[in-house]
């Protein structure tokens, strides 16, 4: 139990060493001669609620050089975000921003720029980055940029997160040596958090931001969070946790959208399963893979710290085997039962450990899948800070050599700009899990977490199906297993309305289980237009993945995703968003779009600013699951006394009652 | 009256309350930032706070049983238990076992109680020559520090329950089975100057307890 997250303790504290080589920031080639454009302010306005985040970020640039330049500002892109509104502030003129395909927005904005006028791009490049694109940004001016993403929200054994990311992950060596980052805010850099939430919240908390981040209750579940670093530079994450109140019901929530009868509506599902899942105690097997390339110089002590740590906290009926990648991968330690002796040897061979090359990632998992023992459970723990670069890099690849094997495969991701799409297609084909670390997060809450997953049961061959009304292009249906705390998102369409069912099929211990909700679909709702955005981006990274694993060729992966983009105006690696003057976009016959779905959403926000968090749970009055949701509470310890323990103690009170009366009657027959 | 322990029952009451408003466990709980900020009286109700119904469960059924024993026999004991055992666990939890931001939980408290027992036991039946009971007492004591010295040191709860909610703090059982067993230990000594002990049946059966101040 405890030995594993220690384990796990010291590969997250490997994973929180990484040091920021990029920081979010504006961008000047190494060779450029004029000053870099500076950034005068920064402001995100994070709102959580309804199961998303939207993010808000408002930006002033300014020119210190006395001729007109192009201003380049890069951040990490979030996880699942969709972006999907930009608008530039050129003195009194406003552009907005409508979604292309990726060569077309291009275009236009090389043109518009060619002939000097105002406009603006913004593109994603893969996993990771956004890049924002604003010229010209006038000698010795100011201009202002506001861009505004959505972002789906799980809460994982009561514990909700969110992430601004700011640190670069430092994992595009190409842009490394070709951009200068300047991440420094001149003024002002501000982060103001809303959280909104139909459930009761206990605690609020910004990792290594508490004193100086100013929380406010607003009711039950209504926090705001006031966060000013003036003079800061764009270089470290923000994280916001929030924790829900304990013996919450196990619960199903559906928030759909539809904007009239005579469309299909889309929605997004939220199961949090309530199931009493029980604790391995079992010994069981466990791989480390460790990525030891270069980029881990000056992090091989915490490494090896951790991971020592660790194993000195395991159960003699454990083993551990423990296989090292850079260029190449190798055995650092045999199976091996995690007795005193072993583990200490273990620990010396560890610290050990020097960093070299590049990364062979397909090598250290191949490396890891040796020797394994069929009679004895084992999950291999990937921790990786790079994108694989040396030998095998096709990520089909990994999928096909995992799905041979009985193995459960959970990975730590390293900072921003992680290779998330890989590590999800490792993870996918075996039904394990990959969490992102950033160095500012709250680790032990992370490896509890963690731990919370990997020493319990788990549902396997978990499935949802739909029947009663017509349900489509739904994602996140088939999460194959479900783990302790796990809370499940699922987005699909309709159409229709009315009474619902959504089943639930799983596996726990060989048993079959079912578990079954009723609901209805409404026939107008349009409270949150944003689903829809949410949907599509879901949509894409489904795509991404089929053709990750090679179910799904590249042309036709690439035409998918840019009609799901251009329809739902979300900036993808194969759409951009070219942002103009109204008359721009009627002189060029660009559609506006995005300006329609835009002011639809404004609508919707501006109404919820004023409501109490609406609750969307669906199975209150017939509960899908009879025991609590799983809620976690971190960094704390308790005095506990288990059912054993109480039960030997309530024997010595029947003694000691019996010890007491028998010597008092027997004083007293004494008297008599 | 005095038949009834009605400060175990009004501190069982009191954790049951506490559970039921979450906030209140938030406020109360041994908090290491709230200490380090001048609440101190979270060094005494953090005994009350519990993380789940599951943690508070047992917890407090050990705590009713062994409770209303000690407080029958002593209530000025069972106060010395309670409010010695508290203060010691929570400044030894902070000062010991710093990776832990907090500490909740009525089971070091029970541990007093039971350290409390075993020794008033072992030491009357030591006095009036009951070699069984005697030799129990010492064995339920000694199987006791070996269970908390082997969590201890191995990292390991022996009764493998893992709850994930929070980690378990083996010392904290230790310092209170040590706090209840010396105090009751101490008062031996005293004892043997002053009055001897009245029984538990003395106080049932009579309705008016004898050392019971």
């Amino acid at each position: 139990m405890k030995i594993k997250t220690l384990l796990l303790g010291g590969l997250a504290a490997f994973i929180s060493a990484t040091t920021s080589l990029f920081a979010g920031g504006t961008l000047t080639p190494t060779t450029a001669a004029q000053q870099p454009i500076k950034i005068n302010s920064h402001q995100a306005n994070v709102t959580i609620n309804n199961g998303f985040a939207q993010v808000e970020v408002l930006q002033t640039f300014f020119n210190p050089n006395p001729k007109d330049l192009e201003a380049v500002y890069a951040f990490p892109v979030p996880k699942s975000a969709s972006l999907s509104e930009v608008t530039i502030m050129n003195g009194e003129k406003t552009l907005q921003g409508e979604v292309l395909a990726k060569q077309d927005a291009e275009k236009v904005y090389e043109e518009e720029k060619q002939a000097g006028n105002d406009a603006g791009l913004a593109k994603k490049n893969s996993y990771q980055t956004y890049e924002f694109r604003v010229s010209p940004v006038r000698a010795n001016s100011e201009i202002k940029l506001r861009f505004v993403y959505y972002q789906p929200l799980e809460i994982d054994s009561g514990v909700g997160r969110f992430l601004y990311p700011l640190e670069d992950g430092g994992t595009d060596e190409v842009a490394k040596s070709f951009w200068t980052t300047n991440s420094q805010v001149e003024g002002s850099l501000s982060i103001n958090v809303e959280l909104k939430s139909a459930w009761p919240v206990t605690d609020v908390r910004s990792p290594g931001f508490e004193g100086a981040a100013v929380v406010k209750k607003i009711a039950e579940g209504h926090y705001q969070l006031t966060l000013d670093r003036p003079g800061a530079k764009l270089d470290r994450d923000f994280i916001f946790y929030y924790r829900l109140a304990e013996n919450l019901p196990g619960r199903v929530e559906v928030i759909p959208y539809r904007a009239a009868k005579d469309k299909p509506g889309t929605f997004m599902m939220v199961v949090t399963p309530g199931i009493d899942l029980k604790p391995i105690t079992h010994g069981a097997d466990y791989v480390y893979v460790l990525d030891v390339s270069g980029s881990m110089q000056g992090k091989i002590h915490t490494l090896a710290n951790g991971v020592s740590q660790a194993l000195g906290k395991m159960r003699p009926e454990d083993r551990f085997r423990i296989v090292a990648f850079s260029t190449s991968a190798r055995e650092v330690v045999d199976w091996t039962p995690a007795t005193p002796e072993n583990v200490k040897r273990a620990v010396e061979i560890v610290k050990a450990l020097q960093t070299e090359n590049s990364t062979n990632l397909y090598a250290g998992v191949q490396k890891g899948l040796e020797k394994l023992d069929a009679d004895r459970a084992t999950s291999l723990v990937l921790v990786t800070d790079g994108v694989a670069n040396e030998g095998v890099v096709n990520p089909a690849a990994f999928h096909k050599l995992l799905k041979n094997y009985d193995i459960r495969v959970f990975g730590f991701l390293m900072g921003n700009s992680s290779n998330w799409p890989l590590m999800r297609t490792i993870t996918d084909a075996t039904g394990g899990f990959y969490a992102g670390v950033s160095n500012d997060d709250d680790i032990v809450g992370q490896i509890i977490l963690a731990k919370s997953k990997i020493n319990f049961e788990a549902l396997h061959d978990a499935s949802f199906k739909f029947t009663g009304a017509r349900v489509f292009d739904t994602t996140g249906d088939f999460p194959n297993k479900i783990y302790r705390g796990q809370q499940l998102v699922i987005f699909g369409r309709y159409e229709g309305a009315g009474q619902a069912t959504v089943t639930l099929k799983a596996k726990l211990t060989g048993e079959d289980k079912t578990y079954t909700t009723n609901f209805n679909f409404p026939e107008v709702d349009t409270d949150n237009p944003e689903i829809e955005r949410l949907w599509a981006m879901a949509q894409v990274e489904q795509i991404e993945l089929k053709e990750n694993i090679g179910v799904m060729p590249a042309s036709e992966s690439k035409d998918a995703i840019q009609a799901i983009g251009i329809a739902y105006q979300i900036v993808t690696d194969h759409t951009s968003m070219v942002v103009l003057d109204d008359a721009t976009f009627a002189k060029r016959g660009i559609a506006r779009n995005n300006q329609q779905r835009v002011a639809a959403e404004r609508t919707a926000q501006s109404v919820r600013a004023t409501q109490a968090p609406k609750n969307y749970q669906v199975d209150a009055q017939q509960p899908t699951y009879n025991a609590p949701a799983h809620h976690i509470s971190h960094g704390g310890g308790g005095g506990a006394i288990d059912a054993y323990t109480a039960n030997i103690l309530m024997a010595l009170f029947l003694a000691a009652a019996t010890f007491y009366a028998r010597r008092t009657l027997g004083a007293r027959s004494q008297k008599e | 009256m005095k038949r009834i322990p009605f400060l175990t029952l009004g501190l069982a009451g009191l954790a049951l309350m506490v559970h039921a408003f979450p906030s209140w466990s938030d406020a109360l709980e041994m908090n290491r930032a709230a200490l380090m900020h001048g609440e101190l009286w979270r060094l005494f109700t953090g005994h009350l706070t519990h993380f789940s119904a599951d943690h508070l469960k047992w917890d407090l059924v050990v705590f009713v049983a062994l409770g209303s024993l000690v407080e029958l026999r002593n209530r000025r004991h069972f106060l010395g238990c309670v409010v010695g055992g508290a203060l010691a666990i929570s400044l030894g939890v902070a000062w010991l076992q710093p990776q832990f931001t907090s500490y909740r939980g009525l089971s070091g408290i029970d541990s007093a109680l039971f350290g409390y027992l075993v020794v008033d036991i072992w030491k009357l039946s030591r006095a009036e020559g009951l070699c069984w009971s005697a030799f129990a007492a010492g064995l339920a004591m000694t199987l006791f520090i070996a269970k908390i010295g082997f969590e201890l040191i191995t990292g390991r709860t022996v009764f493998v329950e893992v709850d994930s909610n929070f980690a378990p703090v083996p010392l904290a059982h230790l310092i209170g089975a040590v706090v209840g067993g010396v105090g009751s230990w101490s008062l031996f000594f005293c004892s043997m100057q002053q009055v001897p002990h009245e029984s538990l049946t003395d106080v049932v059966l009579s309705g008016q307890g004898v050392g019971d101040d």
